[in-house]
């Protein structure tokens, strides 16, 4: 019961942030473009920040060795949970686009975000762990989910040399927030002295992560026709498999397998969330149809406030 | 030396920050809209929650009582500031544009996203005593000063009495007045409300800081350098007016939180109200912008200074 209500707190809390957002946009009391900007600082500062942090703070020689198991767990973790997602797609519509749609909702959970604020909250202790247990879905969100299911064909220069295309593909790992990851484990390591305010720093910038990311849902979803998202039966269906049944199954599995406990909590942690926001994000900037992606992330969002607390305790029980 | 390091400490991770800014924008790692953006959100979310939050925590009937003479104070201290601010920019500067742009860079400082940030970090237990305090320059700049002195005569002038203090209606007084009420009648608030709160608080500081850095980051650096007068406005601001408020409490005997939130605002560099607005009427904003440039680099160093001497000579 104690993890219940604290998690549901918990939601509450990430869930008034996201109001927040919402109604900032709905009462028009901040410009247009504040959501593309948010997005941009929280992905290029507020995010790398606090991997920098995590790592510099957390990663010694002895996490370095279980460090391997996590991210295996997390390739498995993310091999299968985009195998199922693939398989389901293609049971729901035989549109090619809007499979790719629903591959990438349910392949793909909003385990950044929604993810690392909910672990920052709840188990502070292990959030380096789960960093590196979800650092295959950063990578393969990057190298796959994003080109080949969200990205129209069009988009992928046909006439590039096969070089050009792996160097295109090379591209997004450069990002802000590997590099960061990379130079903390590095200072955590070989523990590094730095200076105080540098610290100081790099922990404030940190900070401003998950609310800054849930205010950034928040403005996502206010974009969104609350009529037409709410009407679509196939969005409740897959937001149900998302937050419920894949959870679920994931428990059951849990029964069965023996593991370390941090390594449950990222596993659970990480497949209960809901879908990730790129899902309407890329495909709007390519002027695609998000109206099915809206709605699921309308709708995952929304219950994920009743259903994380719930898989939580479920978890705790069992 | 007690609060020089500190001082110095918090200032590097202010600089640090304004740095990062500077480098976003330089780097092109943001979309160009984003200080707008940021400006907005700051103005109607951040600070709003800071303050709502400072209040509902800390201010008790106790409080009310003495908030009074905060309020005094600050109001003094804005109507001596506007005077010495405006007679100094004319015996300097010919041009009559000029003269109310540094009168009004030398009037109203940065007190409100530089001096929160760095009266929250080394004097957190007098935070709400600064809010009150600055409530009355707030004010003064916002019924007399940007329509006087940066917003263009023909339109300025124009303004009627209701228009001028509509501006007072913002969301920052609203979360003031709220904050108020709540701290003073204390109902019971659920954990998640107050959370979200003081987590949205907290964002104040950085994206303030942040926001400085990309405003900077806008600034031809060969045109402002070449103006001299700049230097001397930002060496009045910087030295001069936290030296005669050195001398002031010297002289006379004052609560140690009034002199403290008093020195915090004469302290503070410029603000950067003086090119946000002008900008925004597509006015030259080229000494407003070496004024903050200079005065926010050189405070780095003077403000530690300034809380050095008035702890060594009058705390």
């Amino acid at each position: 019961m104690t993890i219940l209500i604290s998690t549901l707190g918990q939601m509450a809390f990430l869930a008034l942030l996201i109001a927040t957002g919402y109604l900032l946009v709905r009462l028009a009391a901040v410009p247009s473009s504040t959501a593309k900007a948010l997005s941009k600082l929280e992905n290029n500062l507020f995010v790398p920040a606090l991997m920098l942090g995590t790592f510099m703070q957390s990663f010694t020689r002895e996490s370095f060795r279980t460090s391997g198991l996590f991210f295996l767990a997390g390739s498995i973790a993310m091999l299968l949970s985009l195998l199922i997602a693939t398989l389901l797609s293609r049971l729901f519509t035989k549109d090619a686009y809007l499979q790719r749609i629903y591959c990438y909702c349910l392949g793909f959970p909003n385990s950044g975000f929604m993810g690392n604020a909910v672990m920052l909250a709840m188990f502070p202790g292990i959030f380096m762990e789960y960093l590196i247990f979800t650092l295959p879905q950063q990578i393969l969100t990057h190298a796959f989910g994003v080109p080949c299911l969200l990205m129209p064909k069009e988009a992928q220069d046909t006439t590039q040399t096969r070089w050009q295309r792996f160097k295109h593909r090379a591209r997004p790992f450069f990002n802000p927030m590997l590099i960061a990851m990379l130079v903390g484990m590095l200072i955590g390591i070989l523990n590094l002295p730095l200076p105080g305010f540098f610290k100081s720093t790099v922990n404030t910038l940190g900070d401003c992560m998950s609310p800054v990311a849930m205010l950034l849902t928040g403005m996502i979803i206010a974009d969104i026709d609350l009529g037409g998202a709410l009407s679509n039966l196939k969005s409740y269906l897959i937001s149900a498999i998302r937050l419920l049944a894949i959870p679920l199954a994931t428990l059951m599995a849990l029964l069965l397998i023996d593991m370390p406990q941090p390594l449950r909590i990222c596993i659970v942690c990480a497949l209960s969330m809901p879908l990730g926001l790129n899902s309407i994000v890329i495909p709007r900037a390519f002027d695609l149809d998000t109206t099915d992606a809206a709605g699921m992330i309308l709708i995952s969002h929304l219950f994920s406030c009743a259903t994380i607390p719930l898989v939580f305790a479920i978890f705790n029980l069992i | 030396m007690n609060v020089f390091l500190p001082t110095l400490n918090q200032m590097g991770f202010l600089l640090l920050l304004i740095a990062i800014g500077y480098l976003l924008v330089r780097l092109r790692a943001i979309p160009d809209d984003t200080t707008k953006a940021l400006s907005k959100l700051e103005n109607n979310l951040f600070i709003p929650a800071l303050v709502l939050g400072t209040f509902m925590q800390k201010f008790t009937v106790s409080n009310f009582k003495t908030s009074g003479l905060y309020l005094l104070v600050g109001l003094i201290t804005a109507l001596c500031c506007v005077p010495i601010a405006l007679l100094c920019c004319r015996l300097f500067i010919k041009d009559p544009y000029n003269q109310k742009i540094c009168a009004y860079g030398l009037a109203f400082s940065n007190f409100g996203f530089m001096g929160n940030t760095v009266v929250q970090a080394l004097f957190p237990e007098i935070f709400m005593e600064y809010l009150v305090f600055t409530l009355p320059l707030w004010a003064v700049a916002y019924c007399w000063g940007v329509p006087a002195l940066l917003i263009p005569r023909e339109e300025g002038s124009s303004l009627s009495l209701k228009a001028r203090l509509k501006p007072l209606l913002n969301p920052m007084f609203v979360a003031t007045i709220l904050g108020m009420i709540l701290g003073l009648i204390s109902p019971p608030i659920p954990s998640f409300v107050s959370s979200t709160v003081n987590t949205l608080g907290n964002c104040m500081s950085p994206i303030a800081m942040l926001l400085t850095g990309m405003t900077v980051a806008k600034i031809d650096f060969k045109k402002i350098l070449r103006i001299p007068f700049i230097y001397l406005i930002t060496l009045i601001k910087l030295l001069f007016f936290p030296a005669l408020g050195l001398v002031l409490f010297l002289l006379v005997d004052v609560p140690q939180g009034i002199a403290v939130c008093t020195m915090c605002v004469l302290a503070m560099p410029t603000g950067l109200s003086n090119i946000v607005i002008p900008s925004g009427y597509g006015m030259d904003t080229s000494v407003a912008s070496g004024l903050a440039l200079i005065s926010h680099v050189l405070s780095c160093a003077t403000i530690p200074v300034v809380f050095m001497l008035f702890q060594s000579i009058v705390a």
